[in-house]
């Protein structure tokens, strides 16, 4: 049956988050009060790489309001395994690198976990810290993953045979022959630095016991707590149903939050130990040295066109550095580079991917987990065809492109389970004519001019891309009319500021008619509901989305049956309309939604009527066996200072293409924020080590993000190609504006140096670096 | 964080007292802007912290007449932004203060801190050098006069004793000079810079009769660019000039790395800088960009 009143999809809803935040009611970790609490500070490795010989706590635990110092072999009676069983399986993976509670005799990064103190106070737990003595040898460190995978390179790992951890290729076409054929060849070599997540709150853990009911509970500001249970249940060798864990509110994810760090386990097996409730909030510097994150990425390239500048082949190698753990899979550099195909026909492809073990904080993905490397090291080569065969760069993408006829379309790439890389929907070559037709892409070559008159140097950047979004395997919900009439929607999806639940509001609302407020959403709580996932891949719209969605029209139908069986009516005759079913046309003949839930909530000894199952109520695992892929493409406007290298950004376009879209405001702010992350990935954000592997950017001060004066206003454009995937149509969105960004600035900041046939090729793009690009070049 | 002690003295006089000449854990706290950074970091550990913001009103207060401004140690770099004086005889101070860090700090931090520090990535210190200022500094044996381009003894280090205060800074009306600094950030633009250039100038469109030109951030300490001054001084400017102005500078000074740019790319800023400062200030742009 079909919702009456106009659709509520596609309009800009306000956030039912944003009240109580912007009222100061959020209550993230740090807010909640743990009766009897004691607090946690971690003591961390010193060095990247050592032999741990002795931790002497002596004197910490003689420190007053010291309650344990605790280590790896004070934990270990209450773990499962040395290790924390959280491998995503992968046959790429040479060895098992699980991550460890903390460290047993070898420390492997710099912030590496090795002992906790848990005290009174945290101030009292860190001036602990101070009085723990580490007997340590110090080993070489491996801080280069080119370097690491050289023979005789130190062992990042002593128990690891070499540091080639994972090893993985991509491979289709016959490439030797595409090369036989080219009219050019084009070597470019790329060094990639990404930074961290950097979410406003920093990681969180409190962990209550309760020893009446003997269940843990583990309050954590993670992007997945179904998976986080999971672990723990593993890890600590206890029931499902004695851990629960729950996320409150949280101040953004973008990826780190999706990992499981050691001190989620440290945490809940030291309050077993300890029989007392414990809380750990991370600062920030424990936040720049062992929050996970991503690094750097080697790659060797060389690509094949013909005379007209159509791709023929592309090969090469790809060095990622992987940290010194494993504890999110060896996802990363695959995404980075299956996507480098992007919206474009590759007709054949050969890269090794080498992971390499390095004496960092483990890698894990930040927004767009390595689809900006490869769409950048696409977009880069496409720029140096456009040169090298003299068209102009929007020419040698249209030349390339994937066709709207082609959809849907078979890469020829095989994705990490075995199943092709099939994009559903797009129109690339539209989405392309659009933005360049907003960017004035044809006029720019007579502004560009008359700026370089005036002494400026100004340019003109494009970059595409396609995003996998909605990673499945299937994403839960459950909708639930109470005899109050409250609505509760519970779901596996997690929400750390992406609007999730205003999103499954505005679905519920749409099918059900009736106000926001009268509905609840519990996200990211185990006890809500059995099974789930969380935030990660861009896939909460697509699959919590459409789980709800179903969710709502199966209630839906369930009221108008029941509501038809007291009204003694027809169904067909019955519309729900403004939170009750009425008569079409008759308003006052109708049951309200809260009538209806508490006639089938069931009255003892009386039947139900019409024999309908009880509970106004559904839930759906919603499955996304496929993924849905969103596109879009960037302008960007840029100026540089050729004597200094300072690059500023003047004017930034996006046309995105997410499918249907819900809440366009919501998306609005995803799109923005992400290409603000991007800028930050190219221009600003570098974690620099040393060459003994010592963090040099453990502040804001040193660590520069984008920020207001530097990120320039953006103008996004939707457009709508709805997936034929799912029902609603819907694709994901929220980290697509990061992925063309470093691209789509280093084309435009070549193309205002262009007089100095200046070649950019590693990131970030410092001013330094710049300079030295355009001496090196003249 | 160790625990400390705090003192909260209503008087210079007695703040002075409770300072101990050998003892670096007992330390004067004004906005606590920089201190408790480098507290909150393990690399420095007070006994004794002693609060200035109790002492006497008079020592955060500007005064101003037709010799400049006397600026109270303990004011507030807000303050000074705000104030109807400052912009009248030193408008390069203001324009300074707009890219100085954030309204937040700037809202606690004083002038007196500011200097005292001795970082040489702060963007006072070039700034009052080239405007000349004088500071007062006060020490049980009583009060001394002291250029602010005497102040500094190297990376973080100040002549200074440890039971001397600042307690005030006195800045020459800058009358017809015109001045320009040149905050020269690699990331934002209230950023910590790379590079600070401020030139102050006594001439006409073409013409330099005199100037001063002071660098910091990418040198060791705030630094006087003393053969580019004499380079100039007197002539009629140039580009050739300038760029030979340039080249000199980088002879006046002690280069430091950090992540903002390496020695040579800093070298190479300064040769740049030192002619847009120059420029910017004969061409009435203060440097605010
Ligand atoms: C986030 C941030 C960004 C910043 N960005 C910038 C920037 O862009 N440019 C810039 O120039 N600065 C910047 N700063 C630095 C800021 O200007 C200084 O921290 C501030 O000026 C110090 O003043 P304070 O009163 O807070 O000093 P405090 O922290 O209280 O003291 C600093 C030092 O001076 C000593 N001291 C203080 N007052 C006196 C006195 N009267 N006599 C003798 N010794 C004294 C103290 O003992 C201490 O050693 C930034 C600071 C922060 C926190």
């Amino acid at each position: 049956m079909a919702p009456t009143g106009p659709s509520l999809i596609g309009r800009r809803m306000i956030r039912v988050e944003d009240g109580p935040l912007l009222r100061g009611r959020g209550r993230f970790i740090d807010d909640l009060d743990i009766p009897g609490a004691l607090h946690v500070a971690f003591l961390r490795s010193p060095v990247a790489h050592g032999r741990l010989k002795d931790i002497d706590a002596s004197a910490a635990k003689a420190l007053p309001g010291v309650h344990a110092v605790l280590s790896f072999a004070d934990l270990r009676p209450v773990l499962t395994g040395d290790r924390i069983p959280q491998a995503l399986p992968s046959g790429a993976i040479r060895f098992d690198v699980d991550p460890i509670v903390l460290a047993k005799d070898e420390v492997t990064y710099v912030g590496e976990p090795v002992a906790m103190v848990v005290a009174d106070s945290r101030r009292v737990a860190e001036d602990a810290l101070a009085l723990i003595a580490l007997d340590l040898d110090e080993l070489p460190a491996v801080t280069d993953p080119v370097a690491g995978l050289e023979y005789g390179a130190p062992k990042a790992r002593l128990d690891c045979p070499d540091n080639l951890v994972a090893r993985q290729s991509i491979d289709y076409g016959d490439i030797d022959g595409a090369f036989a054929k080219a009219a050019h060849r084009i070597k470019a070599r790329f060094r990639l630095h990404k930074g961290g997540g950097h979410s406003i709150e920093t990681r969180g853990i409190a962990v209550r016991i309760d020893p009446v009911d003997d269940t843990l509970t583990i309050h954590a500001n993670t992007q997945l707590p179904h998976r986080a249970k999971q672990i723990l249940v593993a890890a600590l060798g206890i029931g499902e149903q004695r851990i629960r864990v729950v996320a409150p509110d949280t101040g953004g994810g973008f990826g780190p939050k999706a990992a499981f760090h050691p001190e989620e386990l440290a945490l809940p097996a030291a309050a077993l130990l300890l029989r007392r409730p414990l809380k750990w909030i991370e600062d920030r510097r424990e936040n720049f040295v062992a929050a996970v994150g991503e690094r750097d990425q080697d790659w060797d390239m060389e690509m094949a066109v013909d005379a007209g500048g159509r791709m023929l082949g592309l090969r090469g190698r790809l060095c990622h550095d992987h940290g010194s753990c494993t504890p999110y899979g060896v996802a990363l550099a695959y995404n980075a580079g299956t996507n480098v195909i992007g919206p474009y026909v590759l007709p054949t492809y050969r890269l090794d991917i080498n992971w390499c073990l390095t004496n960092f904080v483990p890698c894990a993905p930040t927004r767009g987990a390595g689809r900006p490397q490869g769409m950048y090291v696409m977009e880069r080569l496409l720029d140096a065809v456009a040169e090298t065969v003299g068209i102009a760069r929007d020419e040698v993408r249209r030349r390339n492109m994937i066709q709207p006829t082609q959809m849907p379309y078979a890469t020829p790439i095989k994705q990490r389970d075995g199943s092709t890389m099939t994009y559903d929907s797009g129109d690339y070559p539209e989405c392309q004519r659009r933005a360049l037709e907003a960017g004035g892409w044809a006029d720019f070559p007579a502004r560009q001019a008359a700026a370089r008159k005036a002494g400026r140097y100004i340019g003109l950047g494009l970059a595409n891309y396609v995003e996998a979004t909605g990673r499945g395997p299937f994403e839960s919900a459950g909708l639930r009319v109470g005899a109050s009439g409250k609505i509760v929607i519970t779901t596996g999806a997690s929400a750390q500021g992406q609007g999730t639940k205003s999103m499954l509001v505005q679905l519920a609302c749409d099918v059900l008619g009736v106000a926001p407020e009268s509905i609840e959403v519990i996200a990211g709580d185990t006890a809500g509901i059995a099974l789930g996932f969380g935030a990660f891949a861009s896939r909460q719209a697509v699959t919590a989305g459409n789980a709800v969605h179903q969710a709502a029209i199966a209630v839906r139908e369930k009221a108008i049956q029941t509501a038809a069986e007291m009204m003694e009516a027809s169904a067909e005759d019955l519309e729900l309309k403004d939170g009750a079913v009425q008569v079409k046309g008759v308003p006052h003949m109708k049951r309200t939604l809260a009538q209806i839930a508490h006639a089938i909530a069931g009255v003892p000894g009386f039947a139900l009527p019409g024999g309908v199952t009880p509970g106004l109520a559904a839930s759906i695992d919603f499955p996304a066996p496929a993924l849905t892929y969103c596109n879009g493409t960037h302008i960007c406007e840029a100026e540089a200072d050729p004597e200094t290298g300072m690059v500023r950004l003047l004017r930034y376009i996006v046309v995105h293409d997410s499918g249907r879209i819900i809440n366009p405001m919501i998306v609005d702010g995803q799109v923005t924020g992400a290409v603000a992350h991007g800028i930050g990935a190219t221009l600003y954000e570098w974690m620099r080590f040393d060459s003994q592997g010592q963090p040099q950017t453990v502040t804001y001060g040193d660590y520069i993000l984008p920020s207001s004066d530097t990120v320039p206003p953006i103008e996004v454009i939707h457009m709508e190609s709805p997936t034929p995937l799912n029902p609603l149509g819907v694709k994901g969105a929220a980290e697509s504006g990061t992925i063309a960004a470093p691209a789509a600035i280093v084309s435009a900041v070549e193309d205002a140096l262009h007089s100095f046939g200046v070649r950019i090729r590693n990131l970030p793009l410092t001013p330094e670096r710049l300079l030295a690009s355009i001496q090196a070049a003249g | 964080m160790i625990p400390f002690d705090l003192a909260e003295p209503t008087s210079l006089a007695a703040a002075i007292k409770l300072l101990n000449p050998d003892d670096p854990t007992i330390r004067p706290i004004a906005g606590g802007t920089a201190l408790m950074l480098m507290m909150k970091s393990g690399v420095f550990n007070p006994e004794k912290l002693i609060s200035l913001r109790k002492i006497e009103g008079k020592f955060s207060t500007i005064a101003a007449d037709t010799d400049g401004l006397r600026i109270g140690a303990m004011t507030t770099l807000g303050a000074l932004e705000r104030s109807k004086d400052v912009p009248k005889y030193a408008p390069l101070i203001t324009r300074t203060l707009r890219t100085l860090s954030n309204v937040r700090v700037r809202n606690v931090a004083t002038i007196g801190g500011a200097l005292a520090h001795g970082d040489p990535h702060m963007d006072l210190p070039p700034v009052l050098m080239a405007l000349g200022a004088t500071l007062t500094i006060i020490g049980p044996g009583g009060e001394r006069k002291l250029p602010v381009e005497e102040l500094f003894a190297g990376y973080y280090e100040t002549v200074l004793e440890k039971n001397e205060l600042i307690s005030e800074v006195h800045v020459p009306a800058q009358g017809s000079k015109k001045g320009a600094y040149f905050k020269v950030t690699t990331g934002s633009a209230d950023d910590w810079p790379a590079l600070g250039v401020a030139a102050v100038i006594e001439g006409d469109a073409k013409l330099i009769k005199s100037l001063r030109l002071v660098a910091s951030a990418a040198t060791d300490k705030a630094t006087r660019l003393k053969s580019a001054e004499a380079l100039l001084s007197g002539k009629t400017v140039t580009d050739d000039l300038l760029r030979q102005a340039g080249d000199a500078a980088i002879a006046d000074c002690e280069f430091i790395a950090d992540v903002r740019g390496s020695v040579p790319y800093k070298r190479e800023l300064m040769k740049v800088y030192v002619r847009r400062a120059v420029r910017g200030a004969m061409d009435g742009m203060d440097g605010a960009h």
